[in-house]
């Protein structure tokens, strides 16, 4: 990113992590004094998104709205930044297409272009989703726009998705599938072979065969517990901000609240790229050919 | 464990509802976004890269219109030295030509030189030759004169007589003349004038008067003229005839 760029973006980030904080403590006050809700009296903590209705017998939550405002808010971006064959590129389109050639770049620069055909999508989709995920959570109407549930509670109508180990989940259940699904369609059935050494246990060398045996169910544990650890950090970190968010916005109304604003903007940001990033990564990994067993010779 | 689940919100169908957002966004990013994003990536880099093969190209082509502009000076440096080499192959043939002719138009020259030389020596050998035959006579004129004695004018008379009396008779008729000349050397003796007064009437046909003259330029012999017939016995056409045979 060339130094104009970087001073721009700066810029907006500091105007932007003003105007979030000021808009969100006026909803709050307009909340509290227009609509007459008292919002938050005290500090709740559910990690459970609240069910708002019922929609073909899936459960409808407040994370769930957030989820589609942001996918739309997504979709609605590209629409407006459509590509047209314009060689120098401006205003949206230039916008999108920085955003876009930064992903590509960091793409391609790991996983060459050939993985990157394939890794691209899914990986600039992870970063755009989580990160319009955690930041639409930032807008002044989280929060104070509640929902009236059956029961009489009073419920945020929107929640950031972050927040939903749900979608967590879901994300980790892709990029396994992804990350697993590349290595078996580039290596074959020699995929499994990392994860089952049996090939010294079948020369014979029964103490070498055991350890590497187990080595490579290790290796395969790994792997599945990887994906508990992929959805356990996005969910722990988004949520663990928003919290934070919550107590500041509790302890401090305005000036406190400021700088974490700033820093929540800074983890979606990051949380984003690193689950991205290490969904490349872990992709790199399994459609890389062993060497051999590390234990070869010995 | 699945209620522990259940209390931090694990809920299947929300998990699925998730999923299959997700992958409903990442289908219509796909479209609106990353294809278009792709295609025009791979649109700029060919751009770039036929940029650079259109600037390879000309490259290739700035280096082989030089090349051909080495070629084209180093053939017209060769032609130029085909030209010159011929010229001076040229030259030397002409030279050589020249030089031939000249040494042919020497040749001749001095071919004719000789001829010269050598009609100059024909002519010398000639001109000595006929000086030689005139010393000869000369010389043979001077001993003739001194050394002729009476006998040999006597055969000579003699000789002259007989030559008169072996004429044909038609060659012998000149009626016509008056007189007989008859010139000796020396002075005829009677006898020797009868003899001859006796031819003289052969080549007549009649009895002449002979006309007596003495020149000793005749050296030796006599000569008989009647009409215009010559008999000539003298020494000096021997010698003229010998002098004749000498310049050949």
């Amino acid at each position: 990113m060339s130094r104009t760029r970087t001073r721009a973006f700066l810029y907006v980030s500091g105007v932007a992590v003003v105007v979030l904080a000021v808009a969100g403590l006026v909803a709050r006050l307009l909340a509290s004094r227009v609509l007459g809700v008292e919002v938050t009296p005290d500090i709740q903590v559910r990690l459970p998104a609240d069910r708002l209705f019922t929609m073909v017998g899936v459960p409808v939550t407040n994370t769930m709205l957030s989820c589609w405002l942001a996918s739309l808010l997504l979709v609605a971006f590209f629409l407006a930044a459509r590509w047209r064959a314009r060689r120098a590129p401006r205003g949206l389109q230039n916008v999108a297409e920085a955003l876009l050639e930064a992903l590509f770049d960091l793409v391609q620069g790991a996983a060459g272009a050939q993985r990157s055909r394939y890794l691209f999508p899914i990986a600039a989709t992870f970063f755009l989703f989580i990160v319009a995920n955690a930041w639409i959570a930032l807008l002044p109407f989280y929060g104070p726009v509640v929902a009236v549930l059956k029961s009489g509670q009073h419920v945020p109508l929107l929640r950031g998705a972050g927040t939903d180990i749900n979608m967590s989940v879901a994300l980790a259940v892709v990029a396994g599938v992804v990350v697993e699904g590349a290595g078996m369609a580039t290596l074959g059935v020699g995929y499994f072979g990392r994860f089952v050494r049996v090939r010294s246990l079948l020369r014979g060398r029964f103490f070498l065969g055991t350890v590497e045996l187990f080595t490579g169910l290790m290796d395969g544990f790994t792997e599945l517990f990887r994906l508990l650890s992929f959805s356990l950090r996005l969910f722990g970190n988004l949520t663990a901000a928003e919290i934070l968010l919550l107590v500041v916005g509790f302890l401090s109304p305005l000036i406190l609240s400021v700088p974490f604003y700033g820093l929540e903007l800074l983890i979606g940001a990051v949380q984003a790229l690193v689950f991205a990033g290490l969904t490349v990564a872990l992709t790199i990994v399994a459609t890389t050919p062993d060497r051999g067993d590390l234990l070869e010779g010995v | 464990m699945p209620d522990a689940l259940e209390r931090i919100g694990l809920h299947l169908p929300s998990l699925a509802a998730y999923l299959v957002n997700f992958l409903v966004l990442l289908g219509v990013l796909y479209l609106i976004a990353y294809r278009p994003f792709q295609r025009m990536m791979r649109e700029r880099m060919e751009r770039v890269q036929r940029g650079i093969a259109q600037a390879e190209a000309a490259e290739r082509l700035v280096a082989e219109a030089e090349e051909q502009q080495e070629r084209l000076l180093r053939d017209a440096r060769q032609e130029a030295r085909a030209v010159v080499e011929s010229a001076q192959r040229q030259a030397e043939a002409e030279l050589a030509q020249a030089r031939w002719r000249a040494q042919a138009d020497a040749e001749a020259l001095r071919e004719r030189a000789r001829g010269h030389v050598k009609a100059d020596a024909e002519a010398a050998r000639e001109e000595v030759r006929a000086e030689i035959g005139e010393l000869t006579v000369l010389a043979a004129e001077r001993v003739l004169g001194h050394a002729l004695d009476r006998a040999a004018h006597a055969e000579l008379i003699a000789e002259a007589v007989r030559e008169v009396l072996a004429l044909a008779p038609d060659e012998r008729t000149h009626g016509s003349a008056l007189y007989a000349r008859v010139t000796s050397a020396v002075g005829l003796t009677s006898d020797e004038a009868a003899l001859v007064a006796e031819a003289a009437a052969r080549l007549a046909g009649r009895e002449l008067p002979l006309v007596r003259r003495v020149d000793p330029h005749l050296l030796g012999g006599l000569t008989i003229v009647v009409g215009d017939t010559v008999v000539d016995a003298s020494v000096q056409r021997r010698l003229r005839l010998l002098h004749e045979r000498l310049r050949g």
